[in-house]
């Protein structure tokens, strides 16, 4: 741990958290874009009326697991490719992003300080960042998910299924409103330290 | 800055430098020339005390208010 950074081990932990789930990251994306191609579209319906029955699927649509209502479309058109990749892909980048902030947030509040404006501004997009970001990763996956269960069922899955699909982050709102909070309480600190630093 | 410190005034009146002012004084000549140019934004009173009792003079010798 190093004895002059408050900020450590923080700042090497989610450093180490970045540079893993960016490698992880990019590598699903790169099995997801070549082998992937040739792998059927799978996707869980989450609200599956017909039990275990194989009912009420369009025609190359199959139910796969019939505990999570997993269905798998054995020959996907391009855009269900597509959708595949949005149902996961927006909540993941989001997190790394998230990570890859809140790194940038560390080392710039290390190096210029802790007390100070421009880290009270970096803390108060971070905030919003999580605030309002995620939620919109994690809708944008519900929207994608939701509609290829549209496309694969022949029963009216419900034009607002997907907010039923969402997966809010709740952790990530409650964080981004105490980070603004945060951000405030910061910004009264730099200026209390801006006196002190003027003071003779 | 409408609070005005005269404290170059005062070393040119008593001879001294800035830097021997420093060492009697017990503050840096950094902190002092931050005062000396007007940039300080506050004075502490064990300040202001150890200024007068070296220049031999009074707060409103040190210090003036000037409106606008």
């Amino acid at each position: 741990m190093s004895k002059g950074n408050p900020l450590e081990p923080l700042t090497g932990v989610v450093s180490a958290a970045f540079a893993l789930s960016a490698g992880v990251l990019g590598l699903a994306t790169a099995i997801r874009l070549t082998v992937g191609l040739f792998d059927p579209v799978c996707f869980t319906a989450k609200y599956w009326p017909y039990g275990g029955e194989s009912r009420g699927l369009v025609e190359g649509t199959r139910l796969d697991d019939v505990e999570r209502a997993r269905l798998c479309v054995d020959d996907p058109a391009p855009w269900q490719h597509v959708l595949s990749f949005l149902s996961e892909a927006p909540t993941a980048l989001a997190r790394v992003v998230a990570l890859l902030l809140l790194l940038k947030l560390l080392r710039n509040a290390s190096r210029h300080g802790i007390h100070t404006a421009d880290t009270a501004a970096g803390v108060r997009r971070f905030g919003h960042y999580l605030l309002w970001v995620l939620p919109a990763a994690a809708m944008a996956d519900s929207i994608a998910r939701t509609t290829l269960v549209h496309a694969a069922v022949t029963f009216d899955a419900g034009y607002l299924s997907f907010l039923g699909e969402w997966e809010a982050p709740w952790w990530a709102v409650i964080t981004g409103i105490a980070l603004l909070s945060l951000a405030k309480i910061m910004r009264a600190s730099a200026e209390m330290r801006e006196e002190l630093e003027g003071t003779v | 800055m409408t609070i005005q410190v005269h404290l170059d005034r005062l070393l040119a009146e008593r001879g001294m430098t800035l830097t021997e002012l420093s060492e009697r004084v017990g503050v840096t000549v950094v902190n002092l020339s931050i005062l000396k140019n007007g940039r300080a934004r506050a004075i502490r009173f064990s300040t202001l005390t150890a200024l007068c009792e070296v220049l031999d003079c009074q707060p409103g010798d040190l210090l003036s208010y000037r409106p606008g």
